[in-house]
């Protein structure tokens, strides 16, 4: 068994609320920061993506996970601030500048889609974000004089104070420090009064008014909030993908975000973290996977779809709570044997139940 | 002291009369009761009053501030809480953090402050806690402080819903159906409470009941609606043997 | 070629397209309606029907409206079980995991497609005779004119079905209120499988008729964003309200083509959706709002 002993409320309030997640947390950190040192360049490389993906997925957390806000066009803010960073970087503009810059260009993007689906809510707004994504896409593509349109726009090297961050060991910290800055923008959200205004707005709009919540008001922070960040994923991604196009940014790419978000389980920063490294590592492992069939649909992208599809029905079927929930449930398991009960986690038999409003 | 005043209130939904020119006044430590069958058009008065629709005609006061047709938030930072009929609590968040949020009106730091987890974020989280905190041992709510409401009997959902309201400290507290469900030991026990919090707290209460034990027991005041209209007004000994309430409750033969 | 008749011809391309945009939104509609589920696999199933179709018809031979006929009762056969094998599985769950499901089936489906028939382009026949038709003094495709008579007899059909007929009207109830119609003794699992097929059939419908117009490639599945902005304007509801919202995209589409830049077609529509929904957050058939308290 094991107790939470508690004196204060602030005890409440910290980011690290057990001595043993404290020393969890540290190895995490140390492991990161330390690792660059023994590792190859391959994986110092696919750990920066698998960091920037955290960030975007923490962004599209905020929306969905918190705020309810499910959006199936989270692609449009990580577009919107890659090309943003890169057409302000190739007009000279330092590197700073031109990331805050993004970020702010996203932050407003979300206030307008905000905006636009402002009494929306559940399916028609998951539909229109999906169509306010296919928007910014065509117009990224058809704005030539701006993003050099379908043939693309090359990123200037990271360079920040005369420093570059081009190498991959550079990259690597950069991308470290961005990610754990947004994760503690994150968890200081989620603990706040504003945070839990974003979860009452996902349980009940109307409660949530009747306690001083101004809800359209609410619901543009969450879409500022996760636009800002997820834009600010994309404006670093950019720097990874050298060359981008509007393709990059497509309907797929909001896909992989909904799935990761689905895989690590919505609603936990935890949860964000483990699927960006799940979906960052699915090209690695789908082409381990293809390298076994044969050769004849080795090289197709049919596999790809089918492989991405079954892992989305599995989970939706099987573990919809994401990775983090089966390990909440192992945790709860640990801390409460001998007494684990196998009810807590126990689905009881449901009928459909009408969201329509 | 502080008045709520309604004069005049319509609702109009196309023909339908829902509220037809409908006036009443609570006043800060008392209690008013509004009885009536279904349909009879209560909580479209209290949804007008709290601003979740806007009336067709008629005006509110709160003390000498017009507030008809605010939004709903906005009633609510003015110091009106409310609760709904069929529960409307925050399914997946625990009972603490419901009631924490009931101390939302009182926020002062700005969004800014509380990503970056400020010294003023930090004292103001502390803040809600303790509100919270007061709430959860006034309403004896301790033992459920981590629970999540979702798996929660009836009776407890409702306290803690109560309990939201009450966080927010209101000068006014508007209940719909307070003790539709509840058992006879929870009915006594709410009765206990909302005396407690309008003799000794100073809480305005308006509430829709129809459990007439508790109203008779509790209420100042009360007022019986029909069809949208008011059919008696004054205490509650008055009302109940009103000719009209009687005709409207048991039907014109029995009397 | 005289302006009006230039108007009037996009005119009636814009009308055969948007039934056809019509149609695609009706086969979500159907299964919405029943069970709040919306088949975001739609796409990709209409998608598989013009595949069958010019397998059966090109690579078997076989005659045309015999392949189509067998298109659709596949397409028809596959969205049945696809609703059997594992959408209802989750019966109950929040929309959120059935907006998933269907987008992960449909990421299967069209792997699969892309396994069995590869990344080529191919052309596929339309039942209709390649002429030209002389309809009060303007010149119409025969094509074009097909697809409007098809989709019209198609949507009498389907009023008639819920309107008159007493599994229509049982697949109403089950739209209604699934418990109570578990309750009537309506075999609820059967129905839903029902629509299923039938939404399917639809979709098989909407695709050999669109597989004409274009080409049938792995991009196909993308019309299935414009039947989702048909849905979103029709307000999920009636047979009616997505043929209505259906032809009104179609023309706007065709229009903003034809006297716009053909580039801002697209855009025209994203932006005339989120115009609507403005104005109208429920769509433009959407009954009440706001939740009841």
């Amino acid at each position: 068994m094991y107790f939470d002993f508690k004196t204060s409320y602030n005890d409440d309030i910290r980011l690290i609320r057990r001595p043993l997640s404290g020393l969890f947390y540290a190895i995490a950190f140390g492991t990161a920061l330390f690792s660059p040192l023994v590792i190859s360049e391959f994986y110092i490389t696919e750990s920066s993506a698998i960091f920037v993906l955290g960030i975007i997925i923490i962004g599209y957390m905020i929306s969905a996970g918190m705020a309810g806000l499910v959006g199936l066009g989270h692609a449009a803010f990580v577009g919107v601030g890659a090309y943003t960073h890169a057409i302000l970087l190739g007009a000279g503009v330092p590197f700073l500048i031109s990331i805050f810059s993004a970020i702010a260009v996203c932050a407003l993007l979300g206030v307008m889609l905000a905006v636009i689906s402002l009494r929306l809510s559940g399916l028609y707004l998951a539909i229109s974000t999906l169509i306010f994504a296919l928007a910014v896409e065509h117009i990224l593509g058809s704005w030539e004089t701006l993003t050099g349109g379908y043939e693309g726009i090359l990123v200037p090297d990271p360079i920040i104070f005369g420093t570059s961050f081009a190498s991959s060991i550079n990259y690597y910290y950069l991308t470290l420090s961005a990610l754990v800055s947004v994760i503690i923008l994150a968890a200081n959200l989620m603990r706040s009064l504003s945070g839990r205004a974003l979860i009452g707005l996902r349980d009940s709009e109307q409660a949530a008014a009747s306690l001083g919540i101004n809800v359209l008001k609410t619901k543009s922070v969450a879409f500022a909030l996760s636009g800002a960040v997820t834009g600010f994923g994309g404006a670093l991604m950019s720097h990874q993908i050298f060359f981008i196009t509007p393709e990059a940014f497509n309907m797929m790419l909001s896909l992989q975000i909904v799935l990761a978000a689905v895989i690590g389980g919505l609603g936990s920063i935890t949860g964000a973290l483990i699927g960006a490294v799940v979906i960052g590592w699915m090209p690695e492992l789908i082409s381990q996977i293809k390298a076994l069939l044969p050769v004849s649909i080795r090289y197709q992208p049919g596999p790809d779809l089918v492989i991405y599809g079954a892992v989305l029905i599995g989970f939706v079927l099987f573990e919809p709570l994401g990775l983090y929930g089966r390990w909440k449930k192992i945790e709860n398991w640990l801390l409460t044997f001998p007494l684990d009960r196998k009810a807590t986690f126990a689905k009881t038999r449901t009928y459909m139940k009408s969201e329509r409003v | 002291m502080m008045k709520l005043r309604v004069a005049g209130l319509k609702q109009y939904f196309g023909g339908l009369k829902a509220v037809d020119t409908v006036s009443l006044d609570a006043k800060q430590s008392e209690i008013l009761a509004i009885i009536g069958p279904n349909g009879a058009g209560k909580t479209t008065v209290i949804n007008a009053i709290t601003g979740l629709r806007k009336p067709t005609a008629g005006t509110v006061w709160l003390g000498d501030k017009t507030i008809t047709g605010l939004a709903a938030n906005r009633i609510a930072e003015l110091g009106i809480a409310r609760t709904f009929q069929n529960i409307e609590l925050f399914e997946h968040a625990s009972v603490l953090d419901n009631i924490q949020l009931g101390f939302y009106r009182h926020r002062k730091v700005t969004l800014c402050a509380e990503l970056f987890n400020l010294p003023s974020a930090r004292a103001e989280a502390v803040n809600a806690r303790l509100a919270a905190e007061k709430i959860l041992h006034y309403l004896d709510l301790v033992s459920w402080r981590d629970k999540a409401v979702s798996g929660l009997s009836y009776g407890i959902r409702k306290q803690v819903e109560l309990g939201r309201a009450l966080c927010s400290a209101p000068s006014f507290l508007i209940l719909d159906e307070p003790a539709s469900g509840l058992t006879r030991e929870e009915t006594l026990d709410l009765g206990y409470f909302l005396r407690d919090l309008a003799k000794n707290r100073g809480i305005g209460i308006l509430m829709i009941e129809h459990d007439m034990g508790l109203v008779s027991r509790v209420a100042d005041h009360v007022i019986a609606m029909n069809e949208g209209r008011i059919l008696a007004k004054g205490s509650a000994p008055e009302v109940q043997s009103n000719a009209d309430v009687i005709e409207c409750y048991l039907g014109s033969e029995m009397v | 070629m005289p302006d009006i008749e230039l108007f009037v011809q996009s005119l009636a391309n814009g009308v055969s397209v948007g039934a056809i945009y019509g149609l695609i939104a009706l086969g979500f509609v159907l299964v919405y309606k029943s069970t709040e589920v919306v088949n975001f696999a739609l796409g990709d199933l209409l998608m598989f029907s013009a595949f069958a179709g010019w397998s059966l018809s090109v690579a078997l031979g076989w005659p045309i409206w015999l392949a189509v006929l067998a298109a659709i009762f596949l397409t028809s056969l596959l969205s049945g079980i696809i609703n059997e094998a594992v959408v209802s599985r989750i019966i109950g769950q929040p929309q959120f995991a059935h907006i998933l499901l269907t987008l992960g089936i449909a990421f299967t489906l069209r792997g699969l497609i892309l396994l069995i028939w590869g990344a080529d382009q191919r052309s596929l026949d339309s039942l209709a005779p390649d002429t030209l038709l002389e309809v009060a003094g303007i010149t119409l495709r025969a094509e074009r004119v097909q697809i409007i008579l098809i989709t019209l007899v198609l949507v009498i059909a389907l009023q008639f079905f819920f309107r008159k007929t007493r599994f229509g009207l049982a697949l109403q109830a089950l739209g209604e209120n699934q418990m109570a119609a578990y309750l009537m003794a309506i075999p609820v699992r059967r129905a839903i499988s029902g629509i299923w097929m039938l939404s399917g059939a639809i979709a098989a419908i909407a695709g050999l008729m669109l597989a004409p117009l274009l080409l049938v490639d792995t991009n196909l599945w993308l019309v299935m964003v414009k039947g989702l902005i048909v849905a979103v304007m029709g307000s999920f509801h009636s047979v009616p309200g997505a043929l209505g919202a259906g032809i009104l995209v179609g023309v706007i589409e065709q229009l903003a083509g034809v006297y716009l830049d053909a580039e801002y077609r697209d855009l025209v529509v994203y932006a005339s959706f989120f115009a609507i929904l403005a104005v109208f957050p429920k769509g433009l058939f959407g009954g009440q709002s706001a939740k009841k308290v």
